[in-house]
Formats: structure tokens, C-alpha cells, sequence
């Protein structure tokens, strides 16, 4: 999932980071154009918030052009990216602890581009606390669970880009499964 | 995907059904993001004359000065020798650059290398010289006062931060950045 996608007339990802490097600055808007969306909804699935999702990606692209010269295989950009992607939502969460339950419960309730405006209540009442319980698991569970079951990674996909085992993400994942059942008692029966 | 839900025994199928309810739709993001990207990174391009002392402060083109001591075995020593080669760049005004040796154990590896800011964090990196009957690899490099980050980099691919150096910063990218700290020096 994680192989570049390239138009068969368009500069790969190699050469673009080659001619940026290179001092051609506004290609990297190539580079922008190809993935600022890529991982949106992995980084709104991780905040609960597709305002903070935006600005984990900006601050994400933005150390990623700073810090291109340590991408040392520039064929795989996108997965390089990705694990930015991945500590920049962790940072921000780390940061964002302080904050209440219930903050994190508005925000969860309140995913506008997660929500179908033509499901009925009842659906847009489990897709809300589905969201919500999300939001409650601990950090890598929740990013676990969004990989897998979100994004489609496999596990061998998994473990290359969270540096992890795929018996240790098993694990993770099993863990992440029980204690989403658990905080929907009742949801879904 | 049953099969892989084995562990929740009963509860299977209910997970299932709750992880469908999950919108799996792309998400696009508004346009201002591509302009406030492309904006911060247009502020960060460094002037002409900063690429060109970037250029003429990598090490990687400058003598070394040789003769300085190795404290300690493993370690980071700043050896604050003013004199500057002829032909080396020329430090910011009414400071000198300043010798560094940097030592790193490595009894294995078939060959070191050091990137960093200060050679512009080229993958290939500045060759260390080794090993020693010890394992230890070495190299001296001449650079300007102020904070460097580095790391190691082991077999040409392993990038490994110092253990002897004094600090670490996080680089964001879920590795670690060796921190040097060289202090100015006035000309003598």
C-alpha cells in the first residue's frame, strides 16, 4: 500500500527529491500535491479532528522537506513520510494529554467528514460512539486498529513502517480488538 | 478476516460489524494547506550566501589538523586550536573554526562514516578512519562555533547516534540526533 503511486509521465518520487535537493525548492510542491492527502484520514482517525489532522500534515511536509537529505531511500518517500506522519500525531497527542475526556469526547463527536448526513439516527449513533471509543484506547492500539482495519496494511506492512514485529503487533491488535468490544457494551448486538 | 478474530471467540462477528461502520473514505484536505506548506518552506530556502558557506564549511573539504590528543578513550573532544589552514573556510567574522575529533566503537563494521549538519546531511557522510586495534574509528573535522547535530552512520545504511556525546535531540523522525556543542574561539 505504501508504494509510491506515480503517473506513468510524472517525475517519481526520486527524482523529484533529487531536483530539490538540487535547489529546485518548488518541486517539492510536487511532493505536497502527491501526499498531503495520503495520510489525512490516518492523522483525523488518530486527533478526532480534521482541523488538527490538517495541521499534523502541513507541520509533517514541512519537516519532511527540512529533513529530506536524511531520506535514504528515496523510492519509499511515501513510508519515510508516513513515520513523520505517525510522530507528529504522537507528539500532538502527548501534548494534547491535559485535556479532559470530555474534550476528547466533543471532538469525537463531532467528525463532520466521518459522518454519512444521509444515515439514519441510529447509524450515525454507533458510527459517533464507535469514534468516541476510538478515541479512548491508548495511543498505538488506536493507530493499530486505523492501519489495519482503516488504511488495509497488512501486518508485514504494519511492522516495516511502526518498526515493530509482526508477533508484537499481533499482540497489539488483539489487545486493541478486546478493549474496543469492551467500551461498547451493548453497541451493535 | 474471521479467522483473525478468533481471540474474541463470540464477539467476532460484533467487531466486525463495529469496525464497518468506519468511514473509509479519503479525506481531502483544503487547498491552504498545499500554499501554507509550500509558503513555510519558500521563507526556510536559505540565502544564496548560506547555501555557499554551507558548501565551503563541509568538512569533507577541508584538511584536517592532525595531532590532537584522544581523552578518555571513547569520547567527544573539542580541541580548541585556532589556527585555520590556508584554503579552509572562513569562519564567521572574529571567530575560527575549531578541530573536532569524533571517536565512535564499532568492532564490526567494515567502514564508519559521520553526517550532520555540517555536511549537509549527506547519506555517504564523512569517512571515519579505522578501525583501531580497539575497534575505535576516528575522524577530525574543522567546524564553525556552535550547536551540531550528527549521527554515525555504521555499513553505509545503520544510523546510529554518539553514545559519548554529551546530549540528543529527537529529529521528528523517530531517530535520535547526536548534539555537539563547539565553542567559539577568538583569533589569536
Amino acid at each position: 500500500m505504501y508504494d509510491s503511486v506515480v503517473m506513468s509521465d510524472s517525475p517519481t518520487d526520486a527524482d523529484v527529491i533529487a531536483s530539490v535537493l538540487d535547489g529546485d525548492t518548488e518541486r517539492f510542491g510536487i511532493l505536497v500535491e502527491r501526499y498531503q492527502d495520503e495520510f489525512a484520514r490516518y492523522a483525523k482517525y488518530m486527533t478526532g479532528s480534521e482541523d488538527e489532522a490538517a495541521d499534523i500534515i502541513q507541520e509533517s511536509l514541512v519537516r519532511a522537506y527540512r529533513s529530506l537529505q536524511r531520506c535514504k531511500d528515496r523510492a519509499n518517500f511515501k513510508g519515510w513520510l508516513f513515520r513523520i506522519v505517525s510522530n507528529q500525531c504522537k507528539s500532538h497527542l502527548a501534548r494534547r494529554r491535559r485535556r479532559t475526556l470530555e474534550r476528547l469526547s466533543e471532538e469525537a463527536a463531532t467528525v463532520p467528514a466521518l459522518e454519512d448526513p444521509g444515515a439514519d439516527a441510529e447509524a450515525a449513533d454507533v458510527r459517533r460512539k464507535v469514534h468516541q471509543a476510538l478515541q479512548e484506547l491508548p495511543t498505538d492500539q488506536r493507530e493499530a486498529l486505523v492501519l489495519k482495519y482503516v488504511e488495509g496494511l497488512s501486518l508485514p506492512e504494519m511492522a516495516e513502517i511502526l518498526s515493530a514485529s509482526v508477533s508484537a503487533l499481533k499482540m497489539r491488535l488483539m489487545r486493541a480488538r478486546r478493549e474496543l468490544l469492551a467500551k461498547l457494551p451493548g453497541v451493535v448486538t | 478476516m474471521k479467522q483473525e478474530h478468533e481471540d474474541l471467540g463470540p464477539d467476532a462477528e460484533r467487531f466486525e460489524r463495529i469496525i464497518g461502520v468506519l468511514d473509509r473514505r479519503s479525506l481531502r484536505l483544503p487547498s491552504t494547506v498545499r500554499a501554507a506548506v509550500m509558503a513555510r518552506i519558500r521563507a526556510e530556502r536559505p540565502s544564496a550566501r548560506s547555501r555557499a558557506w554551507t558548501w565551503l564549511a563541509a568538512p569533507r573539504l577541508s584538511p584536517l589538523a592532525a595531532g590532537l590528543a584522544l581523552a578518555a578513550g571513547i569520547a567527544v573532544l573539542l580541541l580548541l586550536r585556532p589556527a585555520v589552514p590556508s584554503g579552509t573556510p572562513t569562519a564567521p567574522a572574529g571567530s575560527v573554526s575549531v578541530s573536532v575529533r569524533l571517536v565512535f566503537a564499532a568492532p564490526r563494521a567494515s567502514r564508519v562514516a559521520v553526517t550532520g549538519d555540517f555536511a549537509s546531511w549527506d547519506p555517504k557522510g564523512i569517512p571515519l578512519a579505522g578501525p583501531q586495534g580497539d575497534g575505535i574509528w576516528a575522524v577530525e573535522l574543522k567546524l564553525p562555533p556552535g550547536l551540531h547535530h550528527y549521527v554515525f552512520i555504521v555499513d553505509g545504511s545503520e544510523w546510529q547516534h554518539d553514545p559519548n556525546a554529551p546530549s540528543h535531540v529527537e529529529d521528528g523522525l523517530g531517530q535520535r540526533n547526536s548534539v555537539l556543542l563547539v565553542p567559539e574561539q577568538k583569533a589569536s
